[in-house]
């Protein structure tokens, strides 16, 4: 699995849309806070300050559309055959994409707070305190959530040969947009109302779109949401592996 | 020890036997041309010993060492179908990025070797999306080419290639063959390349291997013969016989005489005539290796259909 992360590691930052996509992030972090940072006078602490920035809604779909999008190219494109190497190298294909797509959200999102916070401070925002469990807890959480909705977006490309790119990009706009979401709670409004009533708040309040929605609001963290987001990924990482098992490498 | 053992592939696709029941040996330093029309099953066949698509029934083994169904190996390289190519990346970067997955000690070094080999030059610095047909085809070869592997596994390796990049390929995977031991499996409709380098040949049709011969008796089964047609068989060959004792001659079931071997037509025609033989016919008979081949493979068109029972009963015959 060493060299398979390795190898996708290599590919990924010899592609120069990597190095665009993450300027890109960087300069919308820091044209946020540069817009906002005066109108942010009510933040007490620098997670609220992330909240306002938008910091998990930008990473989110960027990071999330063209990471799908990154490894969805693989069978789209037949690479994905240069990266089967002996055995067990299918099933460690989902390893690798779990480690590196963990590894860039959490990268990206730091980068994302570093910015917002330099920015902030540069453009004289009020004082904020910095809780470092607080903001490590916030850190992992986002982490968690968009690597689940990555995760499951390469799934969608596994599963769908005829054309895994559109595929991917499809789940991956869904999910990290919040679209998949709000079809859901309008499809649960139309349920006979016991059904769509459960749905809506017993069913919906545990979705990561939810979570995500919890997180901008500044909501106190809880265990419960961490457990959720790596149980996602756990499945979606299992289904990876398994559905890579036997599937045809075109 | 056998470099490539299948025994037995088969793959069914929604009822339709695509690969059936083939089994293969490659010694080391085999060059081994697959024959066969347009959906005869050659690319599965491949696809199966590569580990990309897992077969209904049956096993391969590399090296002694079998392999699980859909199981890849580091010891075997595969050019299938087509180049898989990353566009945004250079030639070096896509063979960095295999040489990586395979593990090898220096992923740079190695990718620049294969890379050099096949020939790409100065191109291999360019990003491959601007690539011709052919540099795409060099840069598939490299892919294959790099970790050196034991087993290679080419479909079309001369798709697109320029005359000079024939020859280079040709000349590449001979001296693979031959120094380094490399068993290579050719799937080719070239044939006039295939003769050039093959040692072994297997004919596919309709998923199934229905005859597999050497260079030389496929060289032997089409080298160019004398025929002659008279209404006197035995006399005609014993005049042939003694006056030609350094030929051979072979009487076909229509009565006319096959004579091969250093022997000019116009000296039969004498002797024959000088001996009050009647000829009806005397001509040369040119069979060159793409006749020989359309012969046996059927005919020329893509099948697609399953075989016939009388096909069925008839499993594993050679025509040759």
């Amino acid at each position: 699995m060493a060299n398979l992360f390795r190898a996708q590691w290599y590919r990924l930052f010899c592609r120069p849309s990597t190095a665009i996509l993450l300027l890109v992030m960087a300069a919308l972090a820091g044209l946020v806070a540069v817009q906002f940072t005066a109108s942010w006078t009510d933040c007490r602490t620098f997670r609220a300050v992330l909240g306002r920035a938008s910091v998990v809604e930008v990473c989110g779909p960027f990071l999330g559309l063209f990471l799908a999008a990154f490894f969805a190219d693989d069978f789209q494109q037949g690479t994905v055959r240069g990266l089967m190497a002996g055995k067990g190298s299918r099933r460690a294909w989902g390893g690798a994409t779990l480690a590196l797509t963990m590894l860039l959200a959490a990268g990206a999102l730091l980068m994302e707070a570093v910015v917002t916070g330099a920015v902030y401070g540069a453009m004289g925002g009020a004082p904020v305190a910095f809780d470092g469990g607080e903001l490590a807890l916030w850190w992992l959480m986002a982490t968690l959530i968009i690597t689940a909705f990555t995760m499951l977006a390469t799934l969608a490309a596994i599963l769908v040969p005829a054309n895994p790119l559109t595929a991917a990009i499809i789940a991956a706009t869904l999910l990290t947009s919040g679209l998949g979401f709000w079809f859901c709670q309008a499809a649960a409004l139309s349920l006979p109302s016991p059904v769509g009533v459960f749905v809506e708040q017993e069913v919906l309040p545990l979705s990561l779109t939810q979570i995500r929605l919890n997180l901008l609001n500044g909501l106190p963290i809880e265990p419960w949401w961490l457990a959720d987001a790596a149980l996602v990924i756990v499945v979606a990482t299992v289904a990876i592996m398994a559905a890579m098992a036997r599937k045809e490498l075109r | 020890m056998e470099a490539l053992r299948c025994e037995g592939l088969t793959r069914v696709f929604w009822g339709k036997r695509a690969v059936d029941g083939v089994s293969l040996a490659l010694a080391p330093g085999d060059i081994y041309g697959l024959v066969g029309r347009n959906g005869a099953g050659k690319s599965t066949l491949l696809k199966m010993i590569a580990g990309y698509l897992a077969p209904t029934v049956g096993t391969v083994a590399v090296c002694g060492e079998a392999l699980g169904p859909c199981q890849t190996s580091r010891r075997v390289g595969c050019l299938i179908e087509r180049p898989a190519i990353n566009p945004a990346l250079t030639a070096v970067q896509n063979v960095t990025v295999r040489a990586i997955a395979q593990g090898l000690p220096d992923p740079k070094e190695a990718a620049a070797a294969a890379v050099a080999a096949v020939g790409l030059g100065e191109a291999a610095r360019d990003r491959a999306k601007g690539y011709s047909l052919g540099m795409k085809q060099r840069l598939g070869l490299a892919l294959a080419l790099v970790g050196r592997p034991d087993v290679l596994l080419l479909d079309e390796p001369f798709n697109g290639l320029d005359p000079e990049g024939v020859r280079l390929v040709r000349s590449l995977l001979v001296r693979l063959a031959e120094q380094r031991g490399t068993a290579i499996v050719v799937s080719s409709h070239v044939l006039d390349q295939l003769e050039r380098m093959v040692t072994r040949y297997g004919v596919i049709r309709a998923g199934r291997l229905v005859a597999e011969m050497t260079a030389e008796e496929v060289e032997e089964a089409c080298t160019d013969y004398l025929c002659v047609e008279t209404a006197d068989g035995p006399r005609a060959l014993a005049v042939l016989e003694r006056a030609f004792a350094e030929a051979s001659f072979t009487v076909m079931p229509d009565d006319a005489i096959r004579v091969t071997g250093p022997v000019d037509g116009d000296a039969v025609g004498q002797a024959l005539l000088a001996a009050a033989v009647p000829v009806r016919g005397l001509y040369t008979h040119t069979r060159d290796i793409e006749d020989y081949f359309v012969e046996l493979m059927g005919g020329t068109g893509a099948v697609r259909q399953a075989p016939t029972p009388a096909e069925a009963a008839e499993g594993g015959e050679s025509r040759g």
